[in-house]
């Protein structure tokens, strides 16, 4: 009587379970950037530059991300980063400002997530807000994901899905709500943390990377379906001191991820995959020095990246582009800021858009720079 | 054959997890942390009246479904997330023996299936969780948490020990609260889809560590004891 009613119980849980599983997604398959395409990243050529607007009581700016907007929309690209008093001040909101295509500017910035309004929707307490990074899903929502810590610093950060509420994600109509904490650890979801940008996959989903950083740093590859909904994750190195991984790909399926070293004396560290993140293997650091300082990476076309890193050893006032055909050699392409010892240009991030590589970085994290590049040849922006 | 690989290679999967509905992941933070209060307030003080613990159970309970900071569920929300479904059936099963049943104020008695089948299994799995954590495992324990492989597996497992002839003595922890989370697990995904964090959180663990070597001290004063 035991072992039948056993067995039914097992039964029940295997339909109950299997009824709410998604289907599996098939092989990820990169998507590279429209129009960008027989672009030579060699060819690029600065257009323009400046800060974006900060909102009117910010005294602090950190940790931006360009969000290429699609055809129609009346942006080219969305900028988010976070702003207040300081780095994790209790004050410190999301902020975002969008780039005009018919007027050619920024938009005043706005704050788009506070912490008090997220933490009241969720129902427990958010410490501090940090690191926003974009991605539209297949339908054209946007989705955000942002540090929210716990108890401590952003060691006890944890990483919460937002998504665009109503229709309209123009900056002035733009509001987010929260979708939940990424389910990524059973110490409490303690200290996982996402800085860079997602890379777009040919189904309309996407890979996220992020990074655990209690004590250790190793980073881990989110995949996400067309709608953004989780599906899982797959850890990308054996190593202990590698956060912030920049996804390169090469081929459709096959990617390198460059990262951010946490040692002294670091360099640019390494992980590729053949088969579109499902297994990752770990490679030998490149040439490029790390001063423990972010990276973003971007690839144009197979056989064509880009990358913005700081390449001082031991300071973050030299703010390079640099570009590779393979992700592991690296050639230099431009200077984006360079300053002395003290000075600093930080946590770049990179976007195609309007047929120009679009970038943005810290500046003395007081506030949002910005640059374009345009191929030598043309095209309007 | 045809048939079974496909079904053997969905069960194994770790790649198709079901999330909660945030709704309800919402309502569970409330519910979970007030029925978790709750037990441990009448845990603690066991020896009230029937009146004055009902009413210590009602107000640990509103007060934790208040929103916002005034509530205690905002700041352990802040620190621990959501409490384990096993920690709330343990905590609801608690509330209600120190609330209705003969054993009242008495402490909990742990059968002998429950030791060897659950106990110390689920100490030792809170550390396989924590190295996991830390990326010092080859394999990444977390992500089996999203596969309908392991909630059989667990499920099979947690049930040994009724199936094995186990009690039911109203003073004895009872049998069906792992099953019993894992059943529910199935049916809502709380409190994230990960099979883990419904399983045990680490708050439970370290209470099942504290039962464990309480139990183990027992035992060896027991021993001692008897040959003196």
């Amino acid at each position: 009587m035991r072992l039948a009613l056993a067995v039914g119980l097992l039964v029940a849980v295997w339909l109950l379970d299997s009824l709410q599983r998604p289907a599996p997604l098939p092989m990820a398959q990169a998507e590279f950037p429209r129009g960008a395409q027989g672009v030579q990243a060699a060819q690029l050529k600065h257009q323009g530059g400046g800060k974006i607007p900060m909102p009117a009581d910010a005294q602090a700016a950190h940790a931006s991300n360009l969000l290429a907007m699609p055809a129609g929309h009346t942006a080219a690209v969305t900028a988010f980063w976070f702003a207040g008093d300081r780095e994790s001040a209790p004050n410190v909101q999301i902020a975002a400002s969008q780039f005009d295509r018919d007027t050619q500017r920024w938009l005043p910035a706005r704050y788009v997530v506070e912490r008090q309004a997220m933490a009241a929707q969720l129902g427990f307490g958010l410490r501090r807000l940090g690191n926003p990074v974009a991605w539209l899903d297949a339908g054209g929502r946007m989705h955000l994901f942002v540090v929210a810590t716990g108890w401590g610093g952003w060691a006890a950060g944890r990483i919460l899905h937002l998504v665009q509420r109503g229709a309209d994600n123009r900056l002035d109509q733009l509001t987010l709500e929260p979708v939940g904490v990424l389910p990524l650890s059973w110490l409490w979801n303690t200290s996982f943390l996402v800085r860079n940008a997602p890379l777009p996959l040919k189904d309309g989903g996407m890979v996220l990377p992020v990074h655990f950083e209690l004590g250790i740093k190793y980073p881990v590859a989110l995949r996400f379906d067309r709608e953004g909904t989780f599906m899982g994750m797959e850890r990308m190195s054996q190593r202990n001191y590698m956060l912030q991984a920049a996804l390169l790909p090469q081929t459709v399926t096959q990617w390198t991820a460059v990262m951010r070293d946490q040692r002294p004396n670091g360099h640019i560290t390494a992980v590729q995959t053949a088969d579109g993140g499902a297994h990752w293997q770990d490679l030998p650091d490149l040439a490029l020095t790390n001063p423990d300082a972010a990276i973003a990476g971007l690839a144009l076309a197979p056989g064509n990246s880009v990358l913005a890193h700081n390449s001082s050893p031991h300071s973050r006032a030299l703010l390079d582009l640099s570009t590779s055909a393979d992700g592991l050699h690296w050639a230099h392409l431009a200077d984006l800021a360079h300053g002395w010892d003290s000075d600093e240009y930080s946590y770049p991030a990179l976007t195609w858009a309007d047929g120009a590589l679009w970038v943005s970085y810290t500046d003395h994290r007081r506030s949002i720079a910005w640059q374009r590049f345009l191929p030598a040849t043309g095209g309007a922006p | 054959m045809s048939m079974e690989l496909p079904m053997l290679s969905a069960l194994l999967n770790t790649a198709t997890p079901a999330l909660p509905d945030a709704w309800l992941v919402r309502m569970y933070l409330s519910l979970g942390w007030a029925v978790v209060l709750a037990a441990m307030g009448l845990g603690l003080l066991a020896r009230l009246s029937f009146k004055a613990r009902c009413a210590l159970v009602g107000v640990l309970f509103v007060w934790a479904l208040v929103p916002g900071p005034l509530s205690p569920t905002y700041w352990l929300g802040l620190a621990f997330q959501a409490p384990s479904l096993a920690s709330v059936l343990l905590g609801g099963w608690l509330v209600w023996r120190g609330l209705f049943s003969r054993a009242g104020a008495a402490k909990p008695k742990v059968p002998a299936p429950v030791w060897w089948w659950l106990m110390l299994p689920a100490v030792l799995l809170g550390y396989a969780l924590l190295l996991d954590t830390l990326a010092l495992l080859p394999w990444q324990l977390v992500s089996w948490g999203f596969s309908g492989a392991l909630l059989l597996a667990l499920m099979a497992w947690t049930l040994m020990p009724w199936l094995l002839g186990g009690h039911q003595d109203v003073a004895e922890v009872p049998l069906w609260i792992a099953p019993g989370a894992l059943l529910l697990f199935a049916a809502t995904r709380l409190p994230s889809g990960n099979l883990w964090d419904a399983l045990m959180d680490p708050l439970l663990w370290l209470l099942l560590q504290g039962v464990l070597l309480g139990h183990l001290r027992r035992g060896y004063r027991n021993r001692l004891a008897y040959r003196t």
